[in-house]
């Protein structure tokens, strides 16, 4: 009457090893595009993957899949906690350029992040302030600048790079610096 | 560019996955394959062993509380499509062991997609038994266990898909349109192209349900690319009404002709009637009348002989026209009145009846044209659909 439920074909290690390698993208989703504090964003990235445990046989693709899963999840998350957001009011500008998401994140907390601002021109400073400390949208930071968002958008990815290789010039100028008390 | 590629970790900044979430991930991921490996062998057993009568007492069994089993049974209400019945008692025991397993025995998210999953086949079932009313309760019954999660998109767009198959059925189609139009977005946006392509699909034959032909066509047209033969021949049937109606014929006879053969070869007896139908239809505007009624004629037979009164009716009025364009008024006549009792005998809409019986009068006063023919039946058509405009009007 019944037939057995097919097998899935997956053993431990291939899940151990699909949460792994998802977990990561699906938290950078949930924080960089959605604004999802971080410890949420994980709770989210961990429930994605489990309802996928469930649906895994027939699942196709399973990173867009997730991809999916988490931007709904990061949408619901903000609609549930009574702030809407817009879901794709400038999206595009908000996405962080590329090669600069990964300098914000290679800067180890906030502190360091203020360091390097330090080692900043002023006005470089200003921009990086108003996006990353003062929580302005890169329309915000155009309208204060007076200038038009895609070049706002430039900017802050200009600056972003200034800032780390002023923070790593510095780091190794201090390296290099021979401690007092040493002969 | 994708969002994915724009995100992707590099090694030096990749979050550290925590070993309590992970080592929760692969149990749950083992003990879901491990029942998946027995289930089908307990339900059996269990089963067998008990009375029919008695098979929403299993729901106590603790060895039922499980996944497995409730994909088991899942699996085993879809083989019973031929018994609707039996469909729908596994499908309430189901119902019942989703929602006596405990609350804590699977994480959370999980458990609502178990619990929801069970009500929206307990849903379908009731679906194919006519019972529309209770098919809805229960798959609002899904959508509240859905509701609390904010994770289970997918699953509510599923859920949502049968409801919007069920109000379909029920002529609601305002409701209906709303749900596909969501579900097809989020099943776009999880790159789940099967039931995007299904949704697309019941999509386009709503909007020529409603009437909306050159909307159906814009949903449908792009779709028949990357279509599977089954999905491809069920498109181009509905993108030949719209061509019937958008006013090309020669577009709906290569529509009705290909989904024709498909059909064939495909073994859908019922389809290769209507898209039969389909062809007459095209042939009558192509002028081709002959061929037009030697085709009616068989779609009609064959539609009456699957005892389907109202397509039949309509194919006929198809072929009322024929006659009348043909100068054969007294076979107009006679197929009229007989498509008037059959409406009768069948209790269908009594608005359609008196259209006809009207069309009956004219055609014996030698009033008729192929024209009256035509607006007769497409006042028919549209009465099929009326239902939902009442509908709308109470909802707005």
């Amino acid at each position: 009457m019944t037939t057995p439920l097919p097998h899935t074909g997956f053993d431990e290690e291939q899940f151990e090893a699909v949460y792994v390698r998802y977990f990561d993208l699906l938290v950078r989703l949930a924080i960089f595009k959605f604004r999802v504090p971080d410890a949420d964003a994980e709770s989210l990235a961990h429930d994605v993957l489990m309802t996928y445990l469930r649906k895994q046989q027939f699942v196709v693709d399973l990173r867009p899949w997730l991809i999916g899963a988490i931007c709904y999840a990061s949408r619901h998350y903000w609609r549930q906690i009574g702030k809407s957001f817009p879901a794709n009011h400038d999206s595009d500008l908000e996405r962080p350029d590329p090669a600069s998401v990964r300098i914000l994140d290679s800067l180890p907390d906030q502190l360091a992040a203020r360091e390097a601002l330090e080692c900043l021109p002023r006005r470089y400073r200003e921009i990086l302030e108003m996006r990353y400390f003062e929580g302005c949208t890169v329309a915000e930071v155009a309208n204060r600048l007076g200038v038009k968002p895609r070049y706002a958008q430039k900017l802050i990815g200009k600056c972003l790079r200034r800032a780390e290789l002023l923070y790593t010039s510095k780091g190794k100028e201090s390296a290099s610096t021979p401690k007092k008390g040493r002969g | 560019m994708r969002d994915d590629d724009t995100f992707a970790p590099s090694d030096r900044t990749r979050r550290r996955v925590d070993p309590s979430r992970l080592a929760e991930f692969t149990a749950t991921a083992r003990r879901l394959q491990e029942e998946r490996a027995t289930s089908a062998e307990i339900v059996e057993r269990l089963l067998n062993e008990t009375p029919r009568a008695d098979w929403l007492t299993l729901a106590d069994r603790s060895e039922m509380h499980t996944n497995g089993v409730l994909e088991s049974l899942a699996q085993l209400a879809d083989t019973l499509e031929h018994d609707p019945r039996e469909a729908l008692v596994i499908a309430e025991l189901a119902t019942h062991v989703a929602d006596a397993i405990p609350d804590d025995a699977y994480p959370r998210v999980m458990l609502a997609q178990m619990r929801a999953h069970a009500w929206k086949e307990r849903g379908r079932a009731l679906c194919y038994l006519g019972r529309h009313e209770e098919s809805l309760l229960a798959l609002e019954a899904a959508v509240e266990r859905l509701c609390p999660h904010i994770v289970l998109s997918h699953d509510l767009a599923i859920v949502n898909f049968v409801r919007a198959s069920v109000l379909q059925q029920m002529r609601r189609f305002s409701e209906a349109q709303a749900l596909l139009k969501e579900c097809r977005t989020v099943f776009r946006e999880h790159g789940d192209w099967r039931r995007y392509g299904e949704c697309t699909l019941a999509m386009g034959n709503l909007l020529v349900r409603r009437g909306d032909y050159a909307a159906a066509r814009g949903v449908l047209s792009p779709f028949l690319r990357r279509a599977k033969p089954e999905a491809r021949a069920i498109a181009r049937t509905a993108l030949g009404w719209c061509a019937i109606h958008i006013g090309d014929a020669e577009e709906a006879l290569d529509h009705f002709t290909y989904a024709m053969d498909a059909s064939r070869q495909l073994n859908w007896p019922l389809e290769v009637v209507r898209t039969s139908y389909g062809v007459g239809a095209a042939l009558l505007r192509l002028n081709r009348i002959d061929e037009a009624i030697a085709t009616l004629t068989n779609a009609r037979e064959r539609f009456l002989a699957h005892e389907l009164i109202e397509e039949a009716g309509l194919c006929g009025l198809e072929l009322v026209e024929a006659y009348l364009v043909a100068r054969r008024a007294d076979e107009a006549r006679s197929l009229a009145s007989r498509i008037v009792w059959e409406f009768t005998n069948a209790a269908l809409n009594r608005r359609a009846i008196s259209a006809i019986a009207s069309l009956n009068d004219a055609i014996e006063a030698c009033n008729a044209t192929p024209e009256t023919a035509r607006s007769v039946q497409a006042y028919v058509a549209s009465l099929r659909t009326e239902f939902d405009h009442d509908c709308g009007a109470m909802i707005n």
